[in-house]
């Protein structure tokens, strides 16, 4: 093993001695966390439970921003296209005669 | 707005976890809370031992119970709850990590005196002082800030706590020659960084 290898081992092998870095939470502590956990779990549901109006109008303006954006955006990016040839062009111009049905 | 509990997804649950998980899928405050009081001391180990020291524990730990009452829906039973709820809080310091990642080179004048005399002490192969298996725990974790948050994770299971393969499977959900692969890379980074933190060395 090379030097610096055998010197990384040593100073891993010091820190496995090293204290834990979690002490036991005291139980006030533990009782304070499970409060606002909890606090911020039901906040959360209520948030997702009720519908606000104008959240979903935002949304709905955004949607319609993004579309509208995309439909821009691919246009611009179609390829132009050659005129189509019309295949009659081949006959030549024909000349119509005008009947008088009457 | 009530949550809607599906037996069937229920019958694989765990009996002792059963009948709690679907009165916290209803909604129920108390049983949110028995389910936090019996798992907090499980997250906060996950969450102590792989966070940087200078981040709040706490504020990761709520953000992992939140997430796991957020996908309760998707427990199947295919795991211990615990496990689950393991992977969930690991996955949580791991996207934690990932935005904090700052990947700093660390350079010899970085270091404090104590760090530099571990290192010392180290290179002599002399008796370290007392002081020294914490000092050389944060140098350990100055050189983990270099590596991605999936390296330093099994670094920490294999090479500091020295977990098994199997544990680091069960606690991430990863297979076993995915870990095999992070831990091969995590190792040659790591011995990377320190040569070149000797090498500073003036």
């Amino acid at each position: 093993m090379k030097d610096p290898d055998r010197r990384l081992a040593r100073l891993l092998s010091l820190a496995r001695r090293s204290t834990p870095p979690s002490e036991p939470a005291a139980p006030e502590d533990v009782r304070f966390f499970v409060q606002r956990t909890v606090s911020a779990w039901k906040s959360q549901r209520n948030a997702s439970a009720t519908l606000d109006p104008w959240r979903l109008w935002e949304r709905a303006g955004n949607w319609s921003l993004a579309a509208a954006t995309a439909l821009v955006i691919l246009v611009f990016l179609q390829p132009e296209r050659p005129p189509q040839s019309n295949p009659f062009d081949a006959f030549g111009p024909v000349e119509v005669e005008e009947f008088n049905l009457f | 707005m009530e949550h809607e509990v599906s037996p069937n997804t229920a019958l694989a649950v765990p009996a002792e976890w059963g009948e709690l998980l679907l009165r916290v899928r209803a909604g129920d405050e108390d049983a949110a809370r028995a389910t936090v009081e019996r798992l907090h001391g499980h997250v906060r180990k996950i969450v102590f031992a792989h966070l940087p020291r200078r981040d709040d524990p706490e504020d990761l730990m709520q953000e992992a119970f939140l997430k796991v009452f957020d996908r309760l829906d998707q427990y199947r039973g295919e795991v211990a709850f615990e496990n689950w709820v393991a992977r969930i809080t690991v996955h949580t310091c791991i996207d934690r990590l990932r935005r904090q990642r700052a990947r700093p080179e660390w350079r010899w004048a970085d270091l404090s005196e104590e760090q530099q005399a571990v290192i010392e002490s180290a290179a002599a192969e002399s008796e370290a002082g007392p002081a020294a298996p914490d000092c050389a725990r944060e140098l350990i974790d100055k050189l983990l800030a270099g590596l991605k948050p999936e390296e330093q994770m099994v670094i920490r299971w294999l090479d500091l706590e020295q977990k098994t393969i199997a544990e680091v499977c069960t606690s991430t959900g990863w297979n076993s020659g995915l870990v095999r692969i992070r831990v091969f890379r995590a190792r040659r980074k790591l011995r990377t960084l320190y040569r070149e933190l000797e090498k500073s060395k003036p």
